[in-house]
């Protein structure tokens, strides 16, 4: 797996860690997305499902909170 | 596969032996590992739960993950209203399922086994612990199946009543012995199943699949059924029909042969209004679906899904609105509240259906539910939520007038 991971969040082309989640990723360039039980010093444990966003080709919505950036990911949030 | 069946009585070992029964077993063991999951690929055979993920490769997935020891577990934790067929299977021919786990112990490479029993089931647990020990004691289960170095012996567990401990996720909790959530998925079970270990997770019709697969060939059991969906299919027809009970034909053949030619029609001559495919997550199929083609793809393109094998008949005389609302009820009691959407969409979605049964329903009550199932369906967990709403969806695009406000 490469270290710096390529992806774009609403057509904004991002750059992060392999193995940071998608909401920490939106957050280093201002793009907020929404959380209610997500706590920096708690478990995510993806249950209000408030932070789901949009993955091109997934079948479902992905919570943010834990959905893991991979290369190539197109979100729309 | 449903020789043994409805013969009022479990096939025994010794009569499940005279009619060629584990031999499949003794030709599997020769082979290697990766040579059974070939032939079960070749087949194409799918998992017969609902979700219909492809047997051979989920197998193989769970052969190549890290970690050890590699489980295999049965599912027949079967709630589905209106399913009948794994019941079936498990007390009339429990060798057949137990022989399908053994072929897919080895194919994973899985040491350890568990069959999850829906608690309701008591009978079948003791058909299938009787069956265990007759295994056990001729060695086809056990310490070194029929001489060669392979060992295996399955552990039985009984469900306590919920129907969300048929989902795989939360089916490894409760057998890890806590309160049967879900998982958030990833990772997949076949990474990371049963105590975090790999494992292959399959439905007992699906393993009752396997003996025939390896007996008699993966291109035999190919020429059974339509070129994308081969094979025999369980289906467990319910309702208002003549002759209800579980049917088992090749993918293929048409609803109406299945309802009219062999299960005798509608009871009481009455008139088709609809039919239920699929299970409580299922959609409604209407008499213009009367010549569908049963099969993965043809029910795709129609609009329907297969689900586990579940058709349920409505005849003229039937109030589907009330059928919605015991669904949504179903739904409401049966979500386990773990995630928002499904917590309280099901909730709202029984509200909501009740007042439409009571025929008091609001301006905009309809409009209420789409936003709802739609918000469910996307946002959810795990399966059930993602479902919850799909029959009450089907019932407003097929039967908009049962959803009126009551004043209009």
């Amino acid at each position: 797996m490469p270290d710096i991971i390529h992806l774009t969040i609403d057509d904004q082309p991002v750059t992060a860690a392999a193995g940071a989640t998608i909401l920490k990723t939106g957050q280093q360039v201002d793009i907020s997305i929404p959380t209610m039980c997500f706590h920096d010093y708690c478990t995510a444990n993806a249950l209000c499902r408030i932070c789901v966003v949009e993955v091109e080709g997934s079948r479902t919505l992905v919570p943010a909170c834990i959905g893991l950036v991979s290369e190539g990911m197109k979100v729309h949030t | 596969m449903t020789a043994n069946c409805g013969k009022d009585h479990p096939t025994r070992l010794a009569e499940y032996l005279e009619q060629g029964g584990y031999l499949a077993p003794q030709k599997v063991l020769q082979m290697s590992p990766e040579a059974v999951i070939k032939e079960v690929k070749a087949s194409s055979l799918v998992g017969r739960g609902g979700a219909s993920f492809p047997t051979g490769l989920k197998l193989e997935l769970a052969a190549k993950a890290d970690g050890q020891p590699k489980y295999v577990v049965c599912n027949a934790d079967e709630a589905e209203p209106g399913t009948f067929k794994d019941r079936i299977m498990l007390e009339d021919d429990p060798h057949r399922v137990l022989e399908g786990i053994l072929i897919s112990a080895y194919a994973a490479g899985a040491t350890r086994g568990f069959i999850y029993i829906r608690g309701e089931y008591s009978y079948a647990y003791q058909v299938v612990s009787q069956a265990v020990l007759e295994a056990l004691q001729v060695g086809y289960l056990g310490q070194n199946i029929l001489g060669s170095n392979f060992s295996f012996d399955p552990e039985l567990r009984r469900g306590a009543g919920a129907y969300i401990c048929g989902e795989e996720t939360a089916l490894f909790e409760s057998i890890e012995g806590k309160r049967g959530l879900p998982r958030v998925k990833p990772p997949f079970p076949a990474t990371s199943g049963l105590f975090g270990k790999p494992t292959a997770i399959n439905n007992v019709e699906t393993l009752a699949n396997l003996p025939l697969i390896l007996s008699k060939g993966a291109a035999f059991y190919r020429s059974i059924g339509t070129e994308k969906s081969p094979c025999p299919k369980l289906f467990c027809l319910s309702g208002d029909v003549e002759r209800p009970g579980l049917y088992e034909v090749p993918f293929g053949v048409t609803f109406r042969h299945l309802l009219y030619d062999l299960a005798g029609g509608l009871r009481s001559g009455r008139g088709f209004k609809a039919a239920f495919f699929g299970g409580a997550a299922g959609a409604f199929a209407t008499i213009e679906h009367l010549y569908v083609h049963l099969s993965f793809e043809d029910l795709r393109t129609a609009g329907l899904l297969l689900g586990s094998g579940v058709i349920t008949v409505f005849d003229e005389t039937r109030d589907l609105s009330d059928t919605l609302l015991r669904l949504a009820h179903f739904f409401a009691e049966e979500s386990c509240g773990k995630c928002y959407p499904c917590q309280i969409g099901t909730q709202r979605q029984h509200e909501i259906m009740k007042r439409i049964a009571a025929h008091q329903a609001l301006p905009g009550d309809t409009a209420r539910l789409q936003e709802l199932i739609h918000a469910m369906t996307a946002a959810s967990l795990c399966g059930l939520g993602q479902t919850a709403g799909s029959a009450i969806l089907s019932a407003i695009q097929n039967w908009p007038e049962l959803f009126k406000p009551s004043f209009e």
